[in-house]
């Protein structure tokens, strides 16, 4: 599976199990990208922020 | 509860389907929560990679009756260190020796009280992001002003002793009143040894001592599931607890299945 990068355009590979939400690193723009579903398809957009807070 | 899933997630979600228990995902971003609602499910597992979407998701979900793993209280305990280290020294717990300061100006004198280095944090954080090993008062009020710009959750500083740990830590996971095991993190280079920063990682045989320590911490916070960090020089200091514990590491280092565990658990706070 395969989803298109929204800042340079290029096909990113989803992993077999991908999930809403799911933050991903654009191999050809290194943009970090969050999987979304729309309409039973996984699509990419630009991740929100890191928060200050995030970890573990 | 999840934000944004990780491996560690979707190992869980496995691993509760594998033992024929009814999970559903829900992520906090896309779904809201209501606040006076009815009760949605048995137990919960909060696992969202922002602290505060994890507290606010875990008091929402205990005020419908819903068992959180961890509580919203456990998870703002272990979130905010100032927090954690005022409740493991109240329970006569060993931490490294530190001062809170509030302002520039106290973060200054909390570095006269110490001779040599000393390691400045924020309250709030992980991946050892902001954490800094500060060598001169120059350094200390550059990091105080830089400090000053920076959201009001981060801009509190921990001033603490600089621990020869040889860029080591030790990493221990607790599952109810049962530490699964332990491991050590050494820094691939510098002296953080976070894994996220790329630390190397080996299973640690687990002494009496870190078994003793390890669990009284997470009784302290009433983690139900977390991880304690410990620094050592000879003593064994606790250096936080972790109240939404990360453990892609900690399964490569010990084939300890974390997942697979905690899954179990669930099961048994289900049938009780
Ligand atoms: N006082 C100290 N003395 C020596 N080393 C320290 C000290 N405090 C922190 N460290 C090192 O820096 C790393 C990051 O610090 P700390 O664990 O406090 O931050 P963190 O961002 O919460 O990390 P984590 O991802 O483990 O939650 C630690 O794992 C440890 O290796
Ligand atoms: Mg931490
Ligand atoms: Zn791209």
């Amino acid at each position: 599976m395969e989803a298109e990068c929204p800042i340079c355009g290029s096909p990113v590979e989803l992993p077999d199990d991908v999930m809403a939400g799911e933050l991903l690193e654009c191999p050809s723009c290194g943009a970090t990208l969050e999987v979304y579903e729309q309409d039973g398809t996984f699509l990419l957009r630009e991740a929100e922020e890191i928060g200050e807070d995030w970890g573990e | 509860m999840i934000d944004h899933p990780r491996l560690e997630e979707k190992l869980i979600h496995r691993a509760l389907s594998e033992r024929g228990i009814r999970a559903g995902i829900l992520n906090v971003t896309s779904v809201p929560l209501p606040l006076d609602g009815l009760r949605i499910a048995e137990v919960a597992l909060i696992r969202t990679v922002g602290m505060f979407r994890g507290v606010r998701a875990a008091a929402v979900l205990e005020s419908m009756g819903v068992r959180t793993i961890n509580s919203s209280s456990t998870i703002l305990r272990c979130g905010d260190k100032v927090l954690t280290y005022s409740i493991l020294h109240g329970a006569g717990l060993p931490i490294p020796r530190s001062l809170l300061a509030l302002g520039r100006e106290a973060v200054l004198r909390a570095h006269a009280q110490f001779s040599g280095p000393a390691v400045d944090k924020p309250p709030l954080g992980s991946w050892g992001r902001m954490v800094s090993l500060v060598r001169s008062s120059e350094m200390a009020s550059q990091i105080a002003e830089a400090r000053e710009l920076m959201p009001s959750s981060v801009r509190g500083h921990i001033i603490q002793e600089y621990v020869e740990t040889g860029g080591r830590d030790i990493r221990c996971l607790v599952l109810g009143d049962r530490l699964l095991g332990c491991m050590e993190r050494s820094a691939a280079r510098g002296w953080k040894s976070n894994v996220a920063l790329g630390g190397k990682v080996r299973a640690l045989e687990v002494t009496d001592e870190m078994e003793e320590l390890s669990l009284r911490a997470a009784r302290a916070v009433e983690g139900e599931f977390v991880a304690i960090d410990i620094l050592s020089n000879g003593e064994l200091l606790v250096n936080e607890v972790n109240g939404i514990p990360e453990f892609k590491g900690f399964m490569r280092a010990t084939g300890i299945d974390v997942a697979g565990e905690l899954a179990s658990h669930v099961r048994e706070v289900l049938r009780s």
